[in-house]
């Protein structure tokens, strides 16, 4: 990358510097352990995540047994 | 080359306005974001960190304004002018990743979208500065190995083949993860009023924000997470049909926190849910 700073209106920015923390990395993680073959437990882990994620649904209220 | 310590200063300094936006944003703080935040500058030899944090957050700088509707004391102008003059938007941005520098790439669409909401909420009084439009980002395909970048036409870029040296967007295909990733870097683009290139790559990509989403959670890679579920919440907003809910992500996003930026990130997310969808 162009390491250059530039020096108008008499203040002097680090560009190299603003460019690299812009464009900020995602964190050093492992990724996690999707495997990518279809049932290979990839389904099972997207629908915990989906099931965790997706909004409620509105159950049906469930009927009273009258004795 | 630029060191370690320059970088943490911009990176801490960045955390701080973001602080100052989020207050504004919250109607916690002044009217004023950017020039509060030079204006607390104690040392002159900080003020260029300062003044780099305004273009690191570039249109997020903005998002009180346009979120609420407030209109820009003369003081932020001066403020913002000032960053624009200190380091003037190139004339010729770099072409997109990968065929081009990602962080040079990544802050021409940054600046761009500071002047852009910037003209966009001072029309009588337009700034000194003007920001070319970058070229777009690749396409994602989402049937592609997920890390994947290569030419679409399976040899050559568009732009190679027509020896031009430089990529276009038309000529690449990246896989999900990267995209999504990068896309994230782009979140300060997620307001309402920029539109452009970047734009319509969301849109035409729901699933791989998903999926980049769901993959930082999984990651606890909570920052890169916040950053995608803008888009996502963006898109909400534009009434785009989305492979999940982004108002539960953005919730959970926002107990675990994660600074300033992240915070600002997931604040913006939550007032484009609560927007209707055009």
């Amino acid at each position: 990358m162009r390491a250059e700073t530039l020096q108008t209106t008499g203040i002097t920015l680090d560009e190299e510097a603003v460019c690299l923390v812009v464009a900020q990395p995602e964190a050093p993680l492992s990724d996690p352990p999707i495997p990518m073959g279809a049932g290979e437990g990839s389904g099972a882990l997207a629908l915990g995540l989906g099931l965790l994620l997706s909004p409620k649904e509105p159950k049906e209220p469930k009927e009273t047994k009258r004795r | 080359m630029t060191s370690e310590r320059s970088r943490t200063a911009h990176s801490e300094s960045a955390d701080q306005l973001a602080r100052r936006a989020l207050d504004a944003l919250r109607g916690a703080g002044g009217a004023c974001v950017a020039a509060a935040h030079l204006d607390a500058v104690e040392d002159e030899s900080d003020r260029p960190v300062a003044l780099g944090a305004v273009r690191v957050l570039g249109a997020d700088v903005l998002a009180p304004y346009v979120l609420t509707g407030q209109d820009i004391p003369a003081e932020e102008r001066d403020a913002l002018e000032l960053a624009l003059s200190a380091l003037p938007p190139v004339r010729t941005p770099p072409a997109a990743p990968p065929a081009g520098p990602a962080p040079a790439w990544v802050t021409a669409w940054v600046t761009w979208g500071l002047v852009t909401a910037y003209t966009r909420l001072t029309p009588t009084d337009a700034p000194a500065a003007a920001a070319a439009l970058p070229p777009g980002p690749a396409r994602c395909d989402d049937t592609a190995p997920r890390r994947a970048a290569w030419p679409a036409d399976g040899g050559r870029t568009t732009a190679e083949a027509a020896g031009t040296g430089a990529a276009t967007r038309e000529g690449l295909q990246e896989g999900w993860v990267t995209w999504s990733v990068r896309m994230g870097q782009l979140a300060s683009l997620a307001l309402p009023g920029l539109d452009g290139p970047v734009h319509d790559a969301a849109r035409s990509s729901p699933l791989a924000l998903a999926r980049g989403a769901t993959r930082a959670m999984l990651r606890r890679d909570f920052p890169t997470a916040a950053r995608i579920a803008r888009w996502l919440a963006w898109l909400h907003a534009e009434g785009v049909p989305l492979p999940l809910a982004p108002a539960p992500l953005t919730d959970h996003i926002g107990l675990h926190g994660g600074g300033g930026r992240t915070d600002l990130d997931t604040a913006i997310a939550h007032r484009l849910l609560s927007l209707k969808p055009v």
